[in-house]
């Protein structure tokens, strides 16, 4: 036969990706079927197979390794039933990884005096690759020693959490916008904030910034439509288009308003306290007044971020179920 | 006339609903002893092709669950492993071969009914 040696070469590369017991079995098995295929095609055709024709039938049968993998169980590192927690965790930690990295990248680029940042805070790559292989080694050995992590056998339904309606506004948010912008129209009409210098209980006193005044007359002015606002959606307790405009242009107000404060350098003299603690206070000053504006870009961007997500919930329409 | 997609679609649910119809054919046609090469010849046969990447494994893991049993013997001055059904295989097949045919009775009285508009929208 033509192609003996090409059947042998198959078999042999078969043989080489099955398990030690089996190898010797199934290789006989596997040869006697296909000597039986050339012999029906030879009877067919009344003539001996060339080595072409017998290497078709055996390119038909598949590679050697995907012939071998079809006796094995199916194997996975990680299985079905733990494979959503595996993702949900992986995108946890895809997260998380990447916070460092952009808190670091956030310093390191605003503050002059700061050292070079450390490679591995900067790199996400580097961090996300080392929690992932670190996750699936995890997840690969709760799967190799059958450990029940999720609790299959103590399943109750009555334990699952109830169905929050994502575009109902919490009860207890409304009240909160209520009553934490009436607080601060209780100590503005007290005098609280209608000073630029305080005095500390042990002595001493802090000296501000004229702007901190008119900073209060704007955070007293929006209290107001806070208020406002916190009072219908008390009542009404869903969100709408307007009303996410409504809380998006209050919530931008309320951030350019602690930027132009703290770009005020907002501490201007300090009393009566010891030399070292002064020194703190101008610090932090400073640096307030030199990260105003990116902090505010970024605070923005939060904002308009969750307005835009928030305005996306509100338009998408509601499943039947819900 | 079908376009590649829906071809491709019905090839694969095609395949799915054979998957499980495999083993009865298997089951059946082994109430007398064969070796792997006639098998397979037989399903083919009888309208049933399954290559052969499927019917070994198969075979394997039916006499590992102890539904075959198998034996080499020489055969025309070849060794050939021969399968056959053992007496837990046939009482097993027996019980498939009833619910086979509830599960066939099931879906066509569910196809009538939802021809003839009952229950249905």
């Amino acid at each position: 036969m033509a192609g003996n040696d090409l059947v042998e070469r198959y078999i042999a590369a078969v043989k080489f990706w099955l398990p030690e017991k089996l190898r010797e079995d199934i290789g006989a098995e596997l040869a006697e079927d296909i000597r039986c295929e050339i012999e029906e095609a030879e009877k067919a055709k009344g003539r001996p197979l060339t080595e072409d024709e017998v290497a078709e039938i055996l390119k038909a049968r598949g590679r050697p390794m995907s012939v071998a993998a079809r006796y094995q169980p199916q194997r996975h590192l990680i299985g079905p039933e733990l494979f959503p927690l595996y993702i949900f965790v992986l995108k946890v930690v895809a997260v998380i990884s990447l916070i460092p990295p952009i808190v670091a990248w956030f310093v390191w680029s605003f503050d002059r005096y700061a050292s070079p940042v450390p490679a591995s805070i900067a790199s996400p790559f580097t961090g996300f690759l080392m929690a992932f292989a670190v996750v699936t080694l995890v997840f690969a050995l709760i799967e190799h020693k059958g450990i029940d992590i999720t609790k299959k056998a103590e399943f109750n339904p009555k334990t699952l959490r109830p169905v929050v309606d994502r575009n109902r506004i919490p009860r207890s948010d409304s009240i909160a916008e209520i009553i934490g912008p009436m607080i601060g129209i209780g100590f503005y009409a007290a005098g609280y904030f209608s000073q630029t210098t305080y005095h500390f209980p042990g002595g001493g006193s802090i000296t501000v910034a004229p702007e901190w005044i008119g900073f209060w007359r704007i955070i007293i002015a929006l209290a107001v439509f806070d208020i406002a606002l916190g009072a219908i959606n008390l009542f009404k307790p869903y969100w709408s288009g307007p009303r996410i405009v409504a809380q998006l242009i209050l919530n931008l107000a309320k951030a350019a308003a602690f930027c132009w404060l703290f770009q005020s350098h907002v501490v201007r003299a300090i009393e009566g306290v010891p030399n070292n603690a002064v020194s703190q206070f101008q610090m932090m000053s400073d640096k307030l007044a030199e990260f105003a504006q990116p902090f505010f870009g970024i605070i923005a961007a939060i904002i308009i971020v969750k307005a835009l997500w928030r305005l996306v919930l509100t338009l998408k329409p509601r499943s039947a179920m819900a | 006339m079908w376009s590649t997609q829906d071809q491709a679609l019905f090839e694969n649910l095609r395949l799915e609903l054979r998957r499980g119809s495999v083993i009865l054919a298997v089951l059946a046609a082994l109430r007398t002893e064969q070796y792997g090469y006639t098998l397979r010849k037989r399903l083919e046969e009888g309208g049933m092709p399954v290559d052969e990447g499927t019917l070994y494994p198969l075979l394997r893991r039916l006499e590992s669950q102890g539904l075959l049993e198998s034996q080499w013997r020489e055969e025309d001055k070849r060794k050939k492993r021969f399968y056959r059904r053992t007496p837990a295989g046939t009482e097993i097949f027996a019980r498939l071969m009833a619910e086979w045919q509830s599960i066939g009775e099931a879906v066509a009285h569910l196809h009538t009914v939802g021809e003839s508009g009952h229950g249905g929208q």
